[in-house]
């Protein structure tokens, strides 16, 4: 079960301007369950991408380091209203998601 | 027939060595980053080592790379930073957190239309030194700052 990629793209003095909140526990494999006592398996996202209009603009790799429901940004040139904007992310599960919204 | 032979001999001894090069990544403008050396480089609990697995060991502190990050914060679990580099053709910025069990904590590649900047939310084990490495044209630049946890990220 994954959730939906809330992403915020507008254009700002001519860029892209994209807000990104993925939301995803991000276990680092070092936290204990209060109820069990026992370690909760690590979980965590291993790549995210931002693509705008078909053209990858950043490809990013992370471990356990990245927060849970981690927030991110990025800026992109070259990019028009109305522009696709696609977030990706992949996690060490295998599991994955991927949302788009226009940019505005 | 013999100098063809000592030719052919010389193109064979030139190719592998250009071979050797390629995969030593010696003559790639950016250094070799496969999978298993970026898996390898996010397992390592060697700060050195991780940052000689990405290309980073010979770094240089620039001031053409900006880390902005609070001072100190509360909850090491969510640490805001946004870095940028103003060094001219970077592509890659590498974030090390020196005192995390594993101390590479991101590595992004800003292809042509994205500028060399970026907003991340990272987590601290403890108080630690982060360093941002920029890479542009296959060399290595970097801002470091401290901050202070006052309440732990990992295993809290």
């Amino acid at each position: 079960m994954t959730e939906p990629i809330k992403i915020r793209a507008q254009m700002k003095g001519g860029i892209a301007d994209i807000r990104i909140l993925i939301r995803h526990p991000n276990e680092t494999g070092l936290r204990k369950d209060l109820d069990s006592g026992k370690l909760v398996p690590a979980h965590y996202i291993q790549s995210i991408t931002v693509d705008v209009a078909g053209r990858r603009a950043v490809e990013g790799h992370t471990n356990i380091a990245l927060s849970a429901n981690p927030v991110l940004a990025f800026k992109v040139r070259n990019a028009k209203v109305g522009d696709a904007v696609t977030v990706s992310w992949v996690d060490n599960f295998g599991e994955q998601r991927s949302d788009t919204t226009p940019l505005v | 027939m013999n100098l063809l032979r000592r030719t052919l001999l010389r193109g064979l001894t030139t190719g592998s060595a250009l071979a050797v090069l390629a995969v030593t990544g010696l003559l790639s403008p950016l250094r070799a980053w496969s999978a298993e050396n970026r898996l390898a480089a996010f397992e390592n609990k060697n700060l050195a080592d991780a940052m000689a697995q990405m290309g980073a060991e010979h770094s240089v502190e620039s001031a053409d790379v900006i880390i902005k990050a609070p001072a100190s914060a509360e909850d090491g679990a969510v640490v805001p930073i946004d870095a940028e580099s103003h060094v001219p053709n970077t592509t890659r910025l590498l974030f090390f957190i020196d005192k995390n069990p594993f101390p590479l904590a991101a590595a992004f590649d800003f292809l042509p239309d994205a500028l060399p900047e970026m907003g991340i939310r990272l987590r601290f084990a403890e108080t630690s030194t982060i360093r941002v490495v920029a890479i542009a044209n296959g060399r290595a630049y970097h801002a470091i700052t401290e901050i202070k946890i006052t309440a732990g990220g990992c295993g809290s």
